[in-house]
């Protein structure tokens, strides 16, 4: 229920790395923070073209992990309310202006009776 | 504050209730706490560790000085901290009894450091868990709840072993959080919105709001209600929303509370929404003079922290309206029924 605040609608830009591509910057699905290690996936399409999660990274304040990394991430967590970066490598730069993204988060809540999560899809303007 | 007359049992908020406006800017735990002790909604206050503090459960002592100084400032009381036991935080398997008593146990110290006199955990921290978290929330002084929330009821099997357990061990220390979730007499109006919202046929919410209705415990309705609703067409995602509604809305008779007895710590006030109606303020969906009955006949003292979880649902409300009339009919309705002889 929570899936209207995954994508936020600031922060959609260039890396600062010199690597091409983009950060997204996105937010837990849930009433709490978790462990990393129970954030089993984040997702990101872009423009109807799926990237892979090899070439994404996910950065809490100011920690960056790689999605292989975070199965074993049980020290750091995703705060509740926290912009988390999701950062993409791209083969192409992005246009300047509007683009559609879309985040499927996929948590592993031990107490749930359906898979923990959400997904969300919103047009950003990229900043380059 | 709502104050309620001695030998009542006391009101508060939890700061989940406002789950909405933690996510507005500027509104950090420091504004939370002084709107609601600006609008009285204590005297009680109960947080969501894993919510509202960050870095928990590693808080240095600067943090833990800076929490419990909000909190003093706030004049309001802590009633409780809710914590979690997540048994799911390595991938493949389930934590071991030894990791999942140090997950807890770091959670129960770090409540004791905040002044909380006692923490909420989940029905997933079982009874070998809580035998052995007993020395420390004794010699802690904390007092350890598991909430019993929808759709558990007093007759699962693993609260009545948790009930067999609290019998047997006569501890102050370990015992019951029951929620109002676990006995409703509606589900909410605000799910057919978020249902229709999120694209599911209405057909769907009405036999799963059918199935609900019906007599039954409501765990044994789930593969039921899963047969049905693919015969109409809905796919896994659907399902999974659809079985939300038994998830989160229990049927127990409000009367069986009384079997939570004398091993309940404190009261979870989960509620969906107060409205206005030709007799005044009610609730459609919890039969607060029900609950109410049972709580004084047992001369029950603690706190009852109003949890509004509407938001879920629906941002059409004020979380902070909605605990506002939460405690006005809670007092009002604690006030009124007698104390029965003991």
């Amino acid at each position: 229920m929570f899936d209207k605040y995954i994508v936020c609608d600031e922060g959609f830009r260039a890396r600062g790395d010199g690597h091409i591509g983009g950060v997204v910057e996105v937010r837990m699905p849930y009433y709490r923070g978790l462990r990393l290690s129970m954030v089993e996936g984040v997702d990101l399409v872009l423009d109807d073209k799926p990237i892979a999660p090899e070439r994404t990274t996910f950065t809490v304040h100011g920690n960056t992990y790689t999605f292989d990394q975070m199965p074993s991430v049980t020290y750091d967590r995703w705060e509740f309310g926290e912009r988390a970066e999701l950062a993409f490598e791209t083969d192409e730069p992005l246009a300047t202006g509007e683009h559609e993204v879309t985040v499927s988060v996929r948590l592993r809540l031990s107490y749930m009776p359906v898979p923990g999560g959400g997904r969300s899809t919103k047009r950003l303007t990229f900043a380059a | 504050m709502t104050d309620t007359a001695p030998g009542l049992p006391q009101l508060g908020t939890t700061l989940f209730s406002l789950t909405l406006e933690q996510r507005a800017p500027g509104n950090d735990l420091a504004a939370l706490l002084r709107k609601v002790a600006t609008r009285e909604l204590g005297p009680g206050v109960e947080m969501v560790a894993f919510q509202s503090l960050r870095g928990w459960p590693r808080l240095d002592d600067a943090a833990v000085r800076k929490v419990r100084g909000l909190i003093a400032d706030s004049g309001l009381t802590p009633s409780c901290l809710a914590i979690n036991l997540d048994l799911a935080l390595q991938p493949g398997r389930l934590l071991s009894d030894d990791e999942a008593y140090e997950y807890v146990a770091v959670q129960l110290r770090g409540a004791a450091s905040l002044g909380f006199p006692a923490v909420r955990v989940g029905v997933e921290c079982g009874p070998e868990i809580m035998t052995r978290l007993l020395p420390l929330a004794e010699q802690l002084g904390v007092k350890i709840g598991v909430e019993i929330h929808a759709p558990l009821t007093i007759d699962a099997p693993p609260v009545a072993a948790l009930k067999e357990l609290f019998t047997r061990l006569d501890t102050e220390w370990l015992g019951f959080i029951p929620d109002f979730s676990a006995s409703m007499r509606a589900v909410p109006a605000a799910v057919d919105d978020a249902h229709r919202k999120a694209g599911i046929a209405p057909e769907l919410t009405a036999l799963t709001r059918q199935l609900w209705a019906q007599p039954g415990p409501t765990m044994a309705k789930f593969p039921q209600l899963e047969q049905r609703a693919a015969e109409l067409g809905a796919g896994q995602a659907e399902i999974g929303n659809l079985k939300m509604i038994f998830t989160m809305h229990g049927r127990m008779e409000p009367e069986r509370w009384a079997d939570f007895f004398p091993h309940v710590i404190h009261v979870h006030g989960k509620f969906y929404g107060v409205f206005d109606g030709p007799d005044g303020p009610s609730d459609p969906s919890i039969d607060y003079p029900a609950i109410v009955r049972v709580l004084r006949e047992q001369g029950y003292t603690g706190f009852i922290s109003s949890e509004y979880e509407a938001h879920a649902y629906t941002g059409l409300y004020s979380a902070f309206d909605q605990v506002r009339a939460q405690h006005d009919m809670l007092k009002r309705l604690l006030e009124a029924e007698p104390a029965v002889a003991r």
